[in-house]
């Protein structure tokens, strides 16, 4: 039986993919939220 | 409720500003709840395709990458058929809430798309050794996400709102024949390499494994995470913001009004 080839690198690396990509969503969101709150703040007043 | 909280309140502004998603104690609740269990569902399938599912014997722990390239595929169609449908209901009712969730559709779908389009391309280079080919499969998920991403771009650049709306539904409902097509081609090409998860892979796939009962429980989980958390909740979200956005526009009109 052949050994099983070493891929871990690149299962790391698509993880570290998913995260990223998922976290800086997120993080994109909370911006705008935040930036769209301070305007309307700023328009109240 | 009707679609995921959307309320049926109406104001005079033309359309400007509706509320959806209307800021009541229980949506918040739920939607935080929600928003919680996202995170947990996420933590869980991490574990289950990183320790729970067995190792491939073939192709080494590269193989589960496979839980999320595939459950991210899943969760991007459930955003881009609620585009769908939104933009039906658009066309139909002309109400702005339609529009706000076919936007969202599309964004979050587009974020999963690439997650999908990604990690297939780090599964690819050791599988098929190469980061990417044009293999029917691939050239056709990258013209989905293509599609999409120009729906943004041409959507921002109309400027009458009604009519923004209208392209919006119909691109919507058109786009998602791309979300089809990249489902069916494995099975309409013999000349692919791309595996198949459901039904039998083409001849000539590169990357096929047997999945036995470990990384079928470990596939579930992720596929339940991402198309009934994941992506609902950040769909929710997105929709939230546009609804702020708007409120923002309309007390921006507002002011201008007083100013002038």
């Amino acid at each position: 039986m052949p050994p099983v080839p070493n891929t871990d690198a690149y299962m790391v690396l698509g993880y570290i993919v998913i995260i990223t990509i998922v976290s800086l969503y997120t993080l994109s969101l909370v911006m705008r939220f935040r930036s769209v709150h301070k305007d309307i703040e700023a328009l109240s007043e | 409720m009707s679609v995921i909280g959307v309320s049926k309140n109406h104001n005079e502004q033309g359309g400007i500003h509706q509320n959806l998603f209307t800021n009541t104690h229980y949506r918040n609740l739920f939607l935080r709840f929600w928003s919680l269990a996202a995170v947990f569902s996420f933590a869980i399938s991490l574990y289950f395709a990183l320790f729970y599912a067995g190792t491939d014997s073939t192709m080494g722990n590269v193989q589960r990458v496979f839980y999320m390239h595939v459950s991210a595929f899943a969760g991007a169609t459930v955003a881009f058929f609620v585009t769908l449908v939104a933009g039906g209901m658009y066309l139909w009712k002309r109400t702005q809430k339609w529009d706000t969730l076919g936007l969202a559709g599309v964004e979050v779908g587009l974020v999963l798309s690439i997650i999908t389009l990604v990690t297939g391309s780090i599964w690819a280079r050791p599988t098929w050794n190469a980061w990417w080919t044009w293999d029917p499969r691939l050239t056709s998920a990258a013209i989905m996400a293509l599609t999409y991403a120009a729906y943004l771009m041409l959507r921002n650049g109309i400027e009458s709102p009604e009519r923004q709306r209208t392209f919006s539904a119909v691109y919507g409902i058109l786009a998602f024949s791309t979300v089809i097509f990249t489902f069916m081609i494995t099975r309409m090409r013999g000349d692919t390499i791309h595996p198949n998860v459901i039904g039998s892979s083409p001849v000539n796939a590169k990357g096929t494994f047997e999945m036995v009962d470990n990384m079928r429980v470990a596939f579930s989980v992720n596929m339940w995470a991402w198309c009934v958390f994941i992506a609902p909740v950040l769909v929710w979200w997105r929709i939230r913001l546009e609804n702020l956005s708007n409120t923002a526009k309309l007390r921006r009109a507002e002011f201008l009004n007083e100013q002038n």
